[in-house]
């Protein structure tokens, strides 16, 4: 089973830059997304993030890469949008401005730091299914130490330019964005809908997290 | 006497998940709701404090116990909980699923000397648990409002009346003078190696969250769905985002 998740790892790697070209040249809505291409997406941010969990010593060093990663590979601003849930058609502009650039700092001291339970690993990645723009590529994380496997889904989004990018992540069943959204909707449930308790939360989580070690 | 109370428990648990039934359209129009929040944050709090005087301190000293001593004491709960598993694989009639659990408690027993060793995976047989709160959920019986319990965790009526109900096909329950010393003995140390293995991420959890309650509600709602669903992830029911697309510009 293994052998196949490989190979179709490599033969996604191989058919990447063909896919890549034929999309840049004739971006065409209308067909299925390329699962080829969102399994050698997904096999190449992985691997970035592996780099990153493993080979940055220090935390301020590794949320610098991890923060560059997730701009480069992830819609942040749709990532925003979601998080705020019914809650993201009242917002005012320069509101969703302030909350779009506390929410990326706080993503990257999250994620950088829980991801960081899952070092010494290795990625195999696994089939992948679509609906319309959406792309789940399934895979499965094996650690060196004998730890049970786990398993992670990648949410990627077909962008009208073509390309894909990250949107969500799902580790042992548990979708990472939509557990932000349950969240920040509960803070602004229980503070009668003011956007200026999310941010003060999202300012104290940010200020109270070290800042290297 | 033990009997009694144990029937006594099982009965009051079927009421409370009967009632969760008959309210089960209303409650699965709004899966979010949440209406005793007050008293779950409270229950929260309890365990939260159970588990910073009790629970986290007893996880940390076991961990001095060397890990393939950890490792094989947990593959022995795993195939203790299995005919468990085991009955309920059957009562969803996933008979593939059932007959890799039957093979592996039968491997682990014999030939993993008493489940202590998990030769079964070895070979490919991947373990899986189900309990009757998953079976009842396949039959379509809605979760009933959120409830947390100290100790037990998050326990829709649904789900804790499954758990009550698995008892009857938990081996540790016919095992000693009475049914309820085993399964409880048993559930304790599952607990401790749990919060042992986990140590680092609930804490790093905890730390980052914004509101760990909710967290720790949006946790157990998709982990539940998705023990539900076997792990498979279904398209359609992914929240829709196409509407987002439209609201990039302001």
């Amino acid at each position: 089973m293994r052998l196949t998740f490989q190979s179709l790892a490599v033969f996604a790697l191989l058919l990447m830059p063909l896919s890549a070209t034929a999309q840049t040249n004739a971006p065409d809505l209308g067909k299925a997304p390329d699962l080829s291409k969102a399994q050698a997406f997904v096999t190449e941010l992985s691997q970035d993030a592996i780099v990153i969990l493993s080979g940055e010593t220090t935390r301020a060093g590794r949320e610098a890469s991890f923060s560059k990663l997730l701009n480069e590979k992830a819609n942040m601003r749709r990532i925003a949008r979601f998080t705020l849930g019914q809650f993201g058609r009242k917002i005012s502009k320069p509101d969703f401005e302030t909350y779009q650039a506390l929410l990326n700092t706080f993503i990257v001291k999250v994620y950088a730091n829980r991801l960081g339970e899952y070092s010494d690993e290795k990625v195999i990645v696994g089939k992948a299914q679509a609906n319309k723009k959406n792309v789940i590529v399934s895979s499965r994380i094996e650690f060196a130490n004998g730890r049970d496997p786990i398993d992670i889904d990648w949410w990627l989004r077909l962008e009208k330019d073509g390309s894909f990018t990250l949107f969500d992540v799902r580790v042992l069943g548990v979708w990472m964005a939509l557990e932000q959204r349950d969240s920040f909707a509960s803070v602004l449930k229980n503070n009668k809908g003011d956007i200026n308790a999310l941010l003060a939360h999202l300012r104290n989580k940010i200020s109270a997290d070290p800042q290297d070690g | 006497m033990m009997k009694r109370l144990q029937n006594l428990f099982l009965a009051s648990l079927l009421a409370s998940s009967l009632a969760a039934c008959a309210s089960s359209s209303a409650v699965q129009a709004d899966l979010d709701r949440d209406p005793y929040e007050g008293f779950n944050r409270k229950m929260f709090a309890v365990e939260q404090t159970l588990d910073s005087y009790v629970l986290e301190p007893v996880a940390k000293g076991y961990l001095y116990v060397p890990q393939p001593v950890r490792r094989s004491f947990r593959n022995f709960l795993n195939n203790l909980i299995s005919p468990v598993t085991l009955a309920n694989d059957l009562f969803q009639g996933e008979m593939a699923r059932a007959g890799t659990t039957a093979l592996r408690l039968g491997l682990n027993t014999v030939v993993g000397l008493g489940g202590l060793f998990d030769p079964a995976s070895r070979l490919g047989l991947e373990r899986h648990e189900e309990d009757f709160g998953q079976t009842l959920a396949t039959y379509g019986v809605a979760p009933g409002p959120y409830l947390y319990v100290p100790m037990l965790g998050p326990s829709p009526p649904r789900d804790l009346f499954g758990w009550g109900f698995d008892w009857l096909f938990d081996p540790v329950t016919y095992v000693g003078s009475d049914s309820l010393t085993g399964p409880i003995l048993r559930y304790t140390l599952d607990g401790v190696d749990a919060r042992a293995t986990n140590l680092g991420i609930i804490d790093e959890i905890e730390r980052s969250s914004i509101d760990f309650y909710a967290t720790v509600r949006s946790l157990y709602r998709q982990n539940r769905d998705s023990e539900i669903n076997n792990g498979v992830t279904n398209l359609d029911d992914l929240p829709d985002i196409d509407a987002l697309d439209d609201l990039d510009d302001f």
